[in-house]
């Protein structure tokens, strides 16, 4: 590819991500402004989830009557279809009436600062790496692959069969297939720019969750700084990866911050929108969207029902229940276990205390255990209202996160920012005292520096395993080659891919043809890919031909990929190779051992014709 | 003045709070690792050593290989099985806390590549990498502190069982199967006539090819225009020597170039 196109590429992804959010917020804006004549506080969270809720209305109406159609429909065309209709009747209203309910002004610097910071933070994480480190866009653009072709559901395994656990429904997808459908634009440029614009919301929300709810702004500046720098990476990916529990939270953190300004202005947030969010963050995920729903509803109902709420119960004995409660449970369920669930998945994600230690240092140092009890102490003896509500949110989320239930430790993306808010808040302690303005600007300094050594060495740690040819990274160049190679030749054939895991999770994302599962090959299917390991001709063809598709016609051609990372997977363990959690993350080059399994695979049996191989992988069309 | 001592009180207090939060970092088994094409370099206990993530195979230049010779033509290492048994010596693989945090930043922004330093009672070895592209220098410094007669310094790459060494002749120093030189030929198109008579033997066009059928990647080292380059099959070394430094016997350094390369493809062109 040329400079040119690349730069092409990128510009075209960068509108890709910004029509992400604004199309939503232009169309939800004219209906919230006919349904609510009163002005709101931070009206744009609304006119986003309801223009997204529209937008996503249409999808499901379009794809519902494009099925009673006798000619099959594109997906692309569905969509821009639908875009085209929503957008005649709500769009041109926008510019008719003005943009006086979006005041700018006090929003500017703070995100003139989340943009700095954020080209800052992404260009030290992106360092020596053409591709994004988010390895779960494969199998969201798969699933945004199939409906852009024209499958579409609410329920994401009835769209693709990596989905074998429906933990939200499309709405995110079909979010990012309307962006992909308007402007066209290379898989990883959109995915790298739009974590890049997710990066910049997270920072830019930490700025307003901190002036909501301290009024101070250099508290708020301080969140920006720390949502920044401090990477979660295990587990929870909350500032860096664009993936649906990320977006559901910043979603959510929106609606909290609405929330509070609402109640220092005196302004309700009418029942409507609030039953309209919780619906939208319930869609998204229902995981997160739950315990998100109940904070966001508690918090609500609370503050709607406070005199009454405080006439029947004692609150604060029923807060001091509830952390006894958590206690117990931080303390007693580590001691359950959870190896039956998800195929030995859940037993991965299942941190103990000092792994959680150890992820805390990973990405705060020490920083969060000086900060955070400093912050808390603040708050207790100030008791000013916000910050109180903000402290039993953090008590809830962060009790939750401690238990030694599996998959907890994906809350985190929701409590990160209360975390970050009590740190900004110990760290004003101190820095408040500092009145020298050189000092102070040395201070700020000095934390910095100190984040991005933070930052720094996490990032190592991270990436330590993605060394390749010169550059860290999850993916190869020649996989990306081999993967352009069964686009232009197979994408629209019913050729099943086979191979490991990773293989399949890359290269069914990129070249569209599908594989049974991509990273999550159901147990059949590792059971007959371990099967083939001696790589036996006749067990081949019988193995292959016996993996098939749930949902799509796999009647066609198998294309057994032998790349570099298929046998290092073939050299695990049994117990390894049926995990879900268990891949080849790395990208590997084929070894001369490893090209003598495939010529003699090759040489020993027709039906077996080689039709790509790079030194990084041997793709096989298989026969019957 | 009390208002600008209570400035100067915190900012103190806040910096120590920045300086502990950096300290409880966690830092990666190694500090500085860096690439040459498809193959990383970094610095273990036992000196430099070149490999392939999770190929299990090897490369190392090591100061208990690598040697001196003196005047009365005894071959001594740089630390011998007696420092080695004794353990008498001392090495700067475990720095202290912020000089692996600052090594560890560095090597992730580009400015500090793999060193390891030896110290002994009668010398101290210093090893350090430079990197441009895909080529690598390695420069050992030996700093006698008495006085000895150096005939030659000697720079040593550890290879195993297994490994093909080779030359641009197609010479093979190495023993490997029919079979396997076979199928390296027709992959590669690199026809190798194994060349096995001496356990020593000079390379008399300075470069060899370092390769393994189980690593996806070649290393060729190159001596300078002043080496000589010579396959110990006893020790399994490949051994770059040259003569000293004359005007200053007690610090002797010695470079050798070292490539990474995709295949042996590549490698032949």
């Amino acid at each position: 590819m040329t400079q040119k196109q690349l730069n092409n590429n990128m510009i075209s992804a960068l509108f890709a991500s910004i029509i992400f959010y604004l199309m939503p917020i232009l169309i939800g804006r004219p209906i919230v402004r006919f349904l609510f004549k009163r002005s709101l506080p931070l009206p744009v969270i609304s006119y986003f989830i309801v223009g997204a809720g529209v937008m996503y209305l249409g999808a499901i109406l379009s794809f519902g009557l494009a099925s009673l159609s006798s000619t099959p429909m594109s997906g692309t065309l569905v969509l821009q279809l639908a875009l085209g209709v929503i957008s005649f009747f709500t769009i041109p209203w926008n510019f008719f009436t003005g943009f006086t309910d979006i005041k700018l002004k006090p929003y500017i610097l703070p995100a003139i600062v989340s943009v700095l910071l954020s080209v800052f933070v992404y260009s030290l994480w992106q360092i020596k790496s053409p591709y994004p480190f988010n390895w779960d866009l494969f199998e969201h653009q798969t699933l945004v692959n199939q409906v852009l072709h024209g499958s579409f559901s609410v329920v994401p395994s009835q769209v693709s069969d990596t989905f074998g656990f429906d933990g939200y429904s499309t709405i995110f997808h079909t979010l990012v297939a309307y962006s992909q459908a308007i402007v066209p634009t290379g898989i990883f440029e959109f995915w790298n720019t739009i974590a890049g614009v997710h990066f910049t919301l997270v920072i830019f929300s930490s700025y307003l969750l901190g002036k909501a709810a301290t009024n101070n702004k250099q508290i708020a500046f301080l969140m920006a700084i720390l949502g920044a720098f401090a990477f979660d990476s295990t587990i929870s990916f909350t500032a860096l990866f664009f993936i649906p529990q990320t977006f559901t939270a910043l979603v959510w953190v929106f609606l909290i911050i609405q929330m509070i300004q609402g109640v220092k202005h005196g302004t309700k947030i009418p029942l409507l929108l609030v039953v309209l969010g919780i619906t939208f963050i319930l869609f998204s995920h229902y995981i997160i969207g739950t315990v998100a729903i109940a904070l966001y509803l508690g918090l609500y109902l609370f503050e709607r029902f406070e005199e009454q709420i405080k006439a029947r119960i004692n609150v604060k004995k029923a807060i001091e229940a509830l952390v006894f409660l958590g206690f117990a449970a931080v303390v007693f369920t580590p001691f359950l276990s959870f190896g039956f669930l998800n195929n030995g998945e859940a037993q991965a994600f299942t941190l103990s205390f000092p792994d959680k230690f150890t992820a805390m240092r990973q990405a705060y140092g020490f920083l969060m255990l000086l900060s955070l009890p400093l912050g808390v102490w603040s708050v207790l003896k100030s008791r000013h209202k916000a910050e109180m509500y903000s402290l039993v949110i953090l008590i809830a989320l962060a009790t939750l996160v401690l238990t030694g239930l599996p998959y907890v430790m994906k809350f985190y993306t929701l409590a990160r920012i209360f975390v970050h808010l009590f740190m900004a808040i110990g760290l004003y302690v101190i820095l408040k005292r500092v009145k020298n303005p050189i000092l102070l600007g040395i201070a700020y300094t000095a934390l910095i520096a100190s984040l991005t050594v933070i930052f720094v060495s996490n990032a190592l740690i991270w990436k330590g395993i993605l060394h390749y040819n010169m550059i860290t990274t999850h993916i190869a160049p020649n996989e990306v080659q081999a993967a352009n190679f069964l686009k232009s030749n197979y994408s629209n054939t019913r050729a099943l891919l086979v191979s490991d895991p990773a293989t399949q999770n890359i290269l069914e994302t990129l070249s569209t043809v599908n594989s049974q599962g991509g990273a999550y090959m159901n147990r059949s299917s590792r059971l007959k890919v371990n099967d083939i390991s001696s790589l036996d001709p006749k067990t081949v063809k019988k193995d292959l031909y016996s993996i098939t598709d749930k949902l799509g016609k796999s009647d066609g051609p198998r294309l057994l990929v032998l790349s570099g990372r298929y046998f290092i997977w073939q050299n695990a363990s049994l117990k390894d190779k049926l995990a879900l959690n268990y891949n080849v993350w790395y990208p590997s080059d084929l070894t001369l051992s490893d090209i003598e399994q495939v010529d003699k695979l090759l040489l020993s049996s027709p039906g077996f014709k080689l039709v790509f191989q790079n030194p990084t992988m041997a793709i096989i069309e298989v026969t019957k | 003045m009390k208002s600008f001592a209570i400035s100067i009180l915190f900012f103190l207090l806040f910096v120590l709070f920045c300086l502990g939060a950096a300290f409880g970092v966690l830092r990666p088994e190694h500090s500085s690792v860096s690439s040459i094409g498809p193959l990383q370099v970094a610095a273990y206990d036992n000196g430099i050593s070149i490999y392939q993530n999770f190929r299990g195979h090897y490369y190392s230049t090591s100061p208990f290989n690598d040697y001196l010779i003196t005047s009365s033509g005894k071959r001594t290492a740089l630390i011998g099985s007696q420092e080695l048994t004794d353990g008498s010596f001392t090495t700067s693989f475990a720095k202290p806390t912020f000089a692996r945090i600052y090594e560890s930043v560095g090597n992730y922004l580009g400015f500090v590549t793999p060193s390891i330093t030896y110290f002994t009672q009668g010398k101290t070895i210093d090893y350090k990498t430079s990197l441009k592209g895909n080529r690598m220098t390695l420069t050992t410094t030996v700093s006698l502190k008495k006085e000895a007669k150096v005939k030659e310094i000697g720079s040593t790459i550890s290879f195993n069982s297994g490994d093909f060494i080779y030359d641009s002749q197609g010479k093979l120093y190495t023993y490997i199967p029919e079979n396997t030189l076979q199928l390296f030929a027709n992959t590669y198109g690199t026809t190798l006539t194994p060349t096995l008579e001496d356990l020593n033997i000079v390379v008399p066009s300075k470069t060899v090819f370092l390769y393994n059928p189980e690593v996806a990647g070649v290393i060729a080292i190159h001596a300078g225009r002043n080496q000589t380059l010579q396959i110990n099959r006893d020790a399994k070394l490949i051994e770059i020597t040259q003569k000293p430094n004359p005007e200053n016997i007690n610090l002797q350094s010695i470079s050798v170039e070292i490539e990474g390369l995709s295949d042996p493809k590549t490698a032949k062109q």
